[in-house]
């Protein structure tokens, strides 16, 4: 799972007035031509090889959303100055 | 009352036995075809004269709905929810800002079937409909869904 997929902030869960959205959507399909494209579908390639069922690939992501929200808060707390569940150096 | 553990497979299984009319959308539904994006939650879109039939199923697990049906109809949404979040959708159509407008009959005209594993199926929109469905909310996640639904295309 690439950063494209990582969740949300305010920017990916603001939503853009019809028009702009309309003219990102037909740069996007655009770029998809070029090796960002190429990217992703080495991307789709692997996950439908090493996840090869839907309930796999469901299992998959779940899992990785768990470590992210994990991660997410553990660096929250880190940030706030709250003490952590991180093993302390000698 | 259960405290909610829900596996996946419950999660279909439950759907395909309510015979509610049920599209899965959102991201569950790119994942489930193979794009690798993130999400926490399922969401589904039914036909508005099948809340009950599926609440009733989901209840059965414990999961409960957040409006009563009549309610629910009448706002277009609701949450199921104990251990697992479904957000429900029950609106006739939806449209993207720019006015396209996708009914819900439309959609499950033409549905697509995808055996989730042995002998369960779940319904879902068709390519091009999932795409609409991204434009309802017009959000740069949903521009990054719509790349992945159009490769999806490409391998389909």
């Amino acid at each position: 799972v690439t950063d494209k997929e990582l969740p949300s902030g305010s920017f990916w869960e603001t939503p853009i007035p019809a028009e702009e959205f309309a003219r990102r959507e037909r740069e996007s399909l655009a770029a998809l031509a070029g090796p960002e494209g190429d990217e992703m579908r080495a991307t789709l390639e692997w996950f439908a090889r090493r996840y090869p069922t839907p309930l796999a690939r469901i299992a998959y992501i779940r899992r990785k959303t768990q470590e992210a929200r994990a991660f997410q808060e553990h660096a929250m707390r880190h940030m706030n100055g709250a003490p952590t569940d991180e093993p302390k150096s000698p | 009352v259960s405290t909610g553990e829900f596996s996946d497979e419950e999660f279909f299984r439950t759907v395909a036995a309510s015979h509610a009319r049920a599209l899965l959308i959102g991201r569950r539904a790119l994942i489930a075809l193979g794009a690798p994006v993130m999400t926490a939650d399922y969401d589904l879109w039914i036909h508005r004269d099948d809340v009950e039939a599926l609440n009733a199923a989901f209840e059965a697990v414990s999961h409960f709905p957040s409006k009563e049906p009549e309610q629910a109809r009448l706002s277009g949404r609701y949450v199921i929810e104990n251990g697992e979040r479904i957000d429900v959708m029950v609106a006739r159509a939806a449209s993207t800002p720019s006015g396209e407008s996708l009914a819900f009959e439309d959609a499950w005209a033409r549905r697509s079937l995808l055996e989730v594993f042995r002998g369960v199926f779940a319904s879902l929109p068709c390519l091009d409909d999932l795409i609409v469905t991204k434009r309802w909310g017009s959000r740069p996640r949903d521009l990054a869904d719509i790349e992945w639904l159009s490769l999806l295309k490409e391998r389909a």
